[in-house]
């Protein structure tokens, strides 16, 4: 076993002074192993969805509120009732944007959040929209909120009292993802003019949405954001939906950066030996290799972090 | 190697843009996927350019050098695909 595991790593007479996992056929060998798995799974994902699909099931509304609600209390604010108008208006939301394949809280055709709130039935004095998008968790979704200022202003305003979520997969601007519309309102008091005189034309933040209306006609302003998760929910109801075995594209992701890993480590362990060693070569791209891969790696850490807006 | 990236400087500098760059672009198009696959892909192939260039010009341009960053490029690609749950 031994001889083995130095074969496969080591510099040596055995595999011609080169690890042998780095060798062509290796190499080859890999690439085809690799390719060969992502055929298999994308067939495993079709036939048996239930075993091997899209963990979006692991962010639900019901985790959603609650976090939402224990980040407010926590903040000595009231916890936000879920109401099935809200939830209407997300799951539109989150509908039109798969369907016209954006990632933003105005929409192409320049559709705000607030036509889905009013559409929906919802009279609003206040409003407010977070999406999200990428995330595995409802814990993880909540907690990017509530480190981005504009999500966290949306998050622990006090001019809020409703809430509504969607959770929904689909491709999203050429992703496989889920997204996560988080509405929020206060409804209108045709009698509102206190509450309207807290209200301050404020600039619009990059993220987030956030309106506010002193009387029946939409006109306001932006400061919320988005985020997508998970198809679920049904107005005003908790997303009880089963999650398959194994997520996906979590399993291809780590499968990826394994992968990356095992090759950075056997790229260092010959480069170090070799130098060690003082073996020579011909050529070495040991460096250069290590690089490009270490390129892939970071853009896949940075790609498996989930966007908010 | 710092002999090596020392000797050739001007090689590693244009290595290193391409990378960096790469890596802005993946980062300041994270809302799209799409596109962010396209900036890997595109980086993969010249980082693929660059070796060829930089062997080329060191009169090193052998076939099992350019065997070898084909097999890295296409791993590096197929593992670009893992991580957008292709």
């Amino acid at each position: 076993m031994k001889h083995f595991f130095r074969h496969l790593f080591i510099p040596h007479e055995s595999n011609k002074h080169r690890a042998r996992v780095l060798h062509h056929d290796s190499l080859l060998i890999v690439i085809t192993l690799l390719f060969s798995t992502l055929l298999i799974m994308q067939g495993a994902q079709r036939q048996y969805p239930a075993v091997l699909g899209d963990s979006t099931t692991s962010i639900t509304v019901q985790a959603l509120l609650k976090d939402t609600n224990l980040e407010r209390e926590a903040n000595g604010l009231p916890p936000l009732n879920l109401n099935p108008e809200l939830t209407q208006a997300a799951q539109m939301k989150a509908q039109d944007m798969f369907a016209k394949d954006y990632w933003a809280h105005v929409s192409p055709d320049g559709t705000t959040p607030w036509y889905w709130i009013k559409d929906a039935g919802y009279n609003y004095l206040y409003a407010g929209e977070n999406l999200a998008r990428g995330f595995n968790s409802s814990s993880a979704v909540v907690d990017a909120w509530m480190n981005s200022p504009e999500h966290r202003a949306n998050m622990l305003s006090p001019h809020y009292t409703d809430i509504g979520f969607a959770v929904q997969s689909g491709v999203l601007t050429g992703t496989q993802t889920t997204l996560v519309v988080q509405e929020f309102g206060s409804p209108y008091n045709p009698d509102g003019t206190v509450v309207a005189a807290v209200l301050s034309p404020t600039p619009i933040p990059q993220a987030g949405i956030v309106q506010t209306q002193t009387n029946a006609s939409p006109s306001s302003r932006v400061v919320g954001n988005v985020k997508i998760i998970q198809p679920s929910a049904l107005a005003g109801q908790a997303a009880v939906a089963t999650p398959p075995l194994i997520d996906s594209e979590m399993l291809k992701r780590d499968i990826s950066f394994v992968i990356l890993g095992f090759f950075l480590l056997a790229l260092a362990i010959d480069a170090i030996i070799v130098e060690r060693k003082n073996i020579v070569r011909a050529f070495s791209h040991n460096v250069d290799h290590m690089l490009f891969l270490l390129f892939i790696l970071i853009a896949g850490i940075i790609i498996a972090r989930g966007a908010i807006l | 190697m710092k002999k090596n990236i020392k000797k050739h400087f001007w090689h590693y500098l244009v290595y290193f843009v391409i990378f960096g760059t790469g890596l802005f672009l993946v980062l300041v198009s994270r809302d799209n996927a799409s596109l962010q696959a396209s900036f890997l892909m595109i980086t993969a192939f010249l980082y693929f350019i660059w070796a060829m260039v930089h062997h080329y010009i060191h009169h090193q341009l052998h076939l099992r050098i350019v065997v070898e960053y084909i097999l890295i490029v296409i791993l590096g690609t197929i593992l670009t695909l893992f991580l957008f749950g292709a």
